[in-house]
C-alpha cells in the first residue's frame, strides 16, 4: 500500500468522505482458527462467546500487564471457525503467541491464574491457518456511496437484498465463481465494508470497483480518515505499556464473562485512577498540523504528549491524540474524563498553541 | 517533473523568476511539492523583512511533514502570496504560478548567489 495514489491525500481523503475509497489493507493478516472459542474466549479482551455466527467485533489481545499486544477484529465465521484480522507490524507476534498460548491453554495451566473453567468442558483440538493457506488479500471499501457501489459490481445479488452488509455482520458474495467475505467493519468513520477476496480474482475485483467510480487511496488518507474518526493505531496510541482503558476503549473488556489474560491488571488499574487517559485535541482556525512527539503543557507544567497529530480536511483545522497524565486537573466531584473536556492545554511543537481539549471519538459528531 | 527553462533554481528546490525592477519571484519546485506531499499550511515571513541567502523565509507543512524554506537570494521581502493562507494546495496545482511564496527586493550589495540554470537543476533531480 502506497503513501498515496497520484491523486494526492487530500483528494484521496475527500473521495472516502464523499463518495468511495478502496485501500489495499493485505498488510492486516488474517488467521483463521477452528475448534477455538473457549481459548479466544481466555486470550481475548470482548465476549467471543457472544459472537452469531457471520457477525464481528473489534477486541483486543493483552500482556499479563494489562498492556495491548494487539487490537483486532474477530469473526465468528460459524459455531467452529473465528477469522482474527490482525495488524502487520504484530502479526509474528501474535502468532507466536497465539502458538504458545494454544498449548497452555489445552493443558490447563491457566486454570492455576485463572477462574476454573466449568467441569464437563472438554479440550479440543485447535487448528489455525492463516492468509499463505488461504491465499486471499484484504480490501477496503469505504465512504458513504458503498452500498450503491458495490451494487453496480455485484448487480444481481446486492440489488436483490437491497442492503450492504450491516455494521459488524459478515456476508459472503459470491464473485466470477469465487466467494468474496464482506465485514461490515472499517477504520475510516464511514459506511463501507471490509472484504477478503480470494486472490484468483482481486484484481478483477479491484478494477470492477474503480470501474465503478471508486477512488484508489493510500496509507496518508487513511492515517487521516482514522485519525478524525478518533481510531487508535497500534504502535501509537495503543502497545507496550499502555492499556484498553488508558486508550478510553474500556468497552472492548468484558469483565462479566470470566477469566481473560490480563484481567487481573486490568481489574487492579480499574480500582485505582489510570495514570494517563488519551483525549482528543483540536486547535479552530488553525490548519498548521499537530505532529506526534509534541509536548502537551497546562499551566507551564509538562501534563501529556501527543500520539497521533495532522490537520483535518473534514473540519479545515490541527487535530491530534495524545495521552494526558491523570494527576493534573482537579476532578471535582466529576470524573476526570468529563472534567478534561473543554479545558485548554498548550501543545509545544515547532511553536506553542492553544488546544481546546475534547473526546478522542468526537471529531467528526456534530 | 516540470522544470521550466525561464527560471533559475537552488539545490533547496526552491525556483526564483525575475520579475525586473530588481523583484525576484520565489517558489517551490514541481520536484520538491510532489516530495512534501499535500500542501495543507504555508507561513512567509512578514513584508519588510530582510533575508539572506540559505535562510529561512517561511514554512510549508504537508499531510505528512514540515518543511523550511530556504532564500534562495539575499534582500528584503516585498510582498507575500497571501493566497496560500486559505488556499495552500495552490502549492501543489500550480507551483510554479498561483502557488508562488514570496516576491524579494535584491539587497544592494548582494549579488545573485550561485543559482541553477534549468537543464542543471534537472539535472540534480534526475
Amino acid at each position: 500500500m502506497p503513501l498515496s495514489y497520484p491523486a494526492g491525500t487530500l483528494a484521496e481523503h475527500k473521495a472516502c468522505r464523499n463518495n468511495v475509497a478502496v485501500f489495499d489493507v493485505s498488510h492486516l493478516r488474517r488467521i483463521y482458527l477452528k475448534g477455538a472459542s473457549d481459548f479466544l474466549q481466555w486470550r481475548l479482551t470482548n465476549n467471543v462467546k457472544m459472537l452469531e455466527p457471520m457477525r464481528a467485533h473489534y477486541t483486543h489481545m493483552l500482556f499479563e500487564d494489562g498492556s495491548v499486544l494487539d487490537d483486532l477484529i474477530c469473526i465468528c465465521l460459524s459455531p467452529n471457525e473465528h477469522l482474527l484480522i490482525v495488524n502487520a507490524g504484530n502479526y509474528e507476534a501474535v502468532l507466536e503467541d497465539l502458538k504458545v498460548r494454544m498449548k497452555e491453554f489445552q493443558s490447563g495451566k491457566f486454570l492455576e491464574v485463572g477462574q476454573k473453567r466449568g467441569t464437563g468442558a472438554k479440550l479440543k483440538t485447535i487448528e489455525l491457518e492463516t492468509d499463505s493457506d488461504r491465499q486471499n488479500v484484504f480490501l477496503a471499501v469505504q465512504g458513504p456511496k458503498t452500498s450503491e457501489l458495490l451494487s453496480e459490481v455485484f448487480s444481481k445479488e446486492l440489488l436483490k437484498s437491497k442492503q450492504l452488509v450491516k455494521k459488524n455482520h459478515a456476508q459472503t458474495f459470491s464473485y466470477r465463481g469465487e466467494e468474496i467475505l464482506m465485514l461490515g467493519t472499517g477504520y475510516t468513520g464511514e459506511a463501507g465494508v471490509e472484504c477478503v477476496v480470494p486472490e484468483g480474482v482481486a484484481k478483477e475485483f479491484l478494477s470492477d470497483l474503480v470501474s465503478a467510480g471508486a477512488s484508489l487511496a493510500g496509507l496518508s488518507a487513511r492515517d487521516i480518515l482514522r485519525l478524525e474518526a478518533g481510531y487508535p493505531l497500534y504502535g501509537n496510541e495503543l502497545g507496550v505499556g499502555i492499556t484498553p482503558l488508558q486508550a478510553q476503549l474500556g468497552w472492548v473488556v468484558d469483565f462479566e464473562k470470566g477469566d481473560f489474560l490480563g484481567r487481573e491488571a486490568l481489574q487492579k488499574e480499574l480500582e485505582v485512577k489510570p495514570s494517563q487517559l488519551l483525549f482528543g485535541f483540536k486547535i479552530e482556525n488553525d490548519r498548521r498540523p499537530i505532529r506526534n512527539g509534541d509536548e502537551i503543557f497546562f499551566e507551564d507544567k509538562l501534563v501529556g504528549r501527543v500520539t497521533s497529530g495532522n490537520y483535518s480536511p473534514t473540519l479545515s483545522c490541527a487535530i491530534a491524540l495524545g495521552f494526558l497524565n491523570t494527576g493534573f486537573l482537579k476532578t471535582a466531584g466529576g470524573s476526570f474524563e468529563a472534567s478534561a473536556l473543554g479545558q485548554e492545554v498548550e501543545i509545544r511543537g515547532r511553536q506553542n498553541r492553544k488546544a481546546m481539549i475534547c473526546s478522542p471519538t468526537g471529531f467528526l459528531r456534530k | 517533473m516540470n522544470t521550466p527553462e525561464d527560471l533559475s533554481y537552488t539545490k533547496d528546490h526552491e525556483w526564483v523568476r525575475d520579475a525586473g525592477a530588481g523583484i525576484y519571484r520565489v517558489g517551490i519546485t514541481d520536484y520538491a511539492q510532489d516530495a512534501l506531499g499535500d500542501v495543507v499550511f504555508v507561513e512567509i515571513k512578514p513584508t519588510g523583512t530582510e533575508v539572506v541567502v540559505g535562510d529561512a523565509f517561511g514554512e510549508a507543512e504537508s499531510t505528512k511533514s514540515v518543511s523550511d524554506l530556504y532564500s534562495p537570494i539575499s534582500g528584503t521581502i516585498k510582498s507575500v502570496n497571501e493566497k496560500l493562507a486559505e488556499q495552500p494546495e495552490l502549492v501543489n496545482s500550480d507551483p510554479y504560478g498561483e502557488g508562488w511564496m514570496c516576491e524579494i527586493e535584491l539587497g544592494k550589495d548582494s549579488p545573485k548567489e550561485e543559482l541553477l540554470t534549468a537543464s542543471q537543476y534537472s539535472e540534480l533531480i534526475s
